[in-house]
């Protein structure tokens, strides 16, 4: 059900970190699976003989796959069809088998449009190489399934 | 202004939200909110048809398009872009079985570290059957020149 009280408490001290979410480390039949469903077939997320021809030590996760990762987590906590916008920089490769752990803070409390909004940094870490995406999304805080 | 912009490089094509591809796509990202792919579950949530995710916008630009048409338009070798960037505005949800609009548009080239990196930037709004922009979508793509 869609929950319509506030993300957050009116008083609560901002910024604010959420807790971090673990994910499974990503291996090659994730891959070749995000390959279909994203309809992006390049080479170097799925052939390691070619990803290596091209200098990296193997196939590397697609960005978009990260980054839909860090959707679900901000969809998952402030409702479906909340995220107004957002935008990240993939700031290093994401090596296969590498497990992720994403990131939420609330910087502070907004207004889009004349709705109340959230806006929120976002990132992601592996242990392998650190940081690997960071970007930042506005959420309305009163989400609602349907139309805004 | 705006139709200078249309008229020079203003790419279109029309897709339709596939149940099936909205599916894949869940279970690629490890998606186990019925809403997104199971048409009961999303009905009986409230919604009209399953529920596009927040970044299968991007996947509806690269299966409409080809993942490499703008860079064949640009003279860029695919293999050698890596993504730098994505942002989205989204205004009104994308759900199964629409039909939607894509344009698409190079918006900026830049070059940095005395042209090192070239940079170009991709633009693709996404309006679906009643003529509601849905998502505006900005791509950054990073090229390693030798």
């Amino acid at each position: 059900m869609i929950d319509m009280t506030d993300l957050i408490p009116s008083d609560l001290a901002l910024p604010h970190r959420l807790p971090p979410v673990g994910g499974h480390a990503f291996t090659r039949a994730q891959l070749a699976l995000f390959a279909g469903g994203s309809g992006d077939h390049n080479p170097i997320h799925i052939d390691s003989d070619i990803a290596k021809a091209k200098g990296f030590e193997d196939v590397i996760v697609p960005g978009m796959l990260l980054m839909a990762q860090v959707g679900k987590m901000l969809a998952d906590w402030a409702g479906p069809s909340t995220i107004r916008r957002w935008n990240v920089r993939f700031t290093n490769i994401t090596p296969i088998l590498a497990t992720p752990t994403y990131f939420a803070e609330i910087l502070e409390r907004t207004e889009v449009a004349g709705e109340r909004c959230l806006r929120l940094a976002v990132w992601v870490e592996v242990p392998e190489v650190g940081e690997v995406v960071r970007g930042e999304a506005v959420v309305a805080e009163r989400g609602e399934a349907g139309e805004r | 202004m705006e139709h200078e912009a249309e008229a020079n490089g203003l790419s279109q094509r029309r897709i339709r939200v596939e149940l099936g591809q909205l599916k894949l796509f869940a279970k690629a990202i490890g998606e186990t909110n019925p809403i997104y792919f199971d048409r009961a579950a999303a009905e009986a949530a409230g919604l009209p048809a399953p529920l596009a995710p927040p970044t299968f916008s991007y996947s509806l630009g690269v299966l409409a398009f080809g993942s490499e048409s703008w860079s064949e338009e640009l003279g860029i070798d695919p293999e050698h872009l890596l993504h730098g960037e994505q942002a989205f505005e989204s205004f009104h949800p994308i759900y199964a079985e629409d039909e939607l609009l894509l344009q698409r548009r190079v918006v900026d080239q830049y070059e940095k570290k005395g042209g090192r990196l070239s940079f170009v930037v991709v633009e693709t709004e996404l309006t679906n059957q009643r003529s509601e922009l849905c998502v505006r979508a900005r791509m950054v793509g990073v090229i390693q020149n030798a």
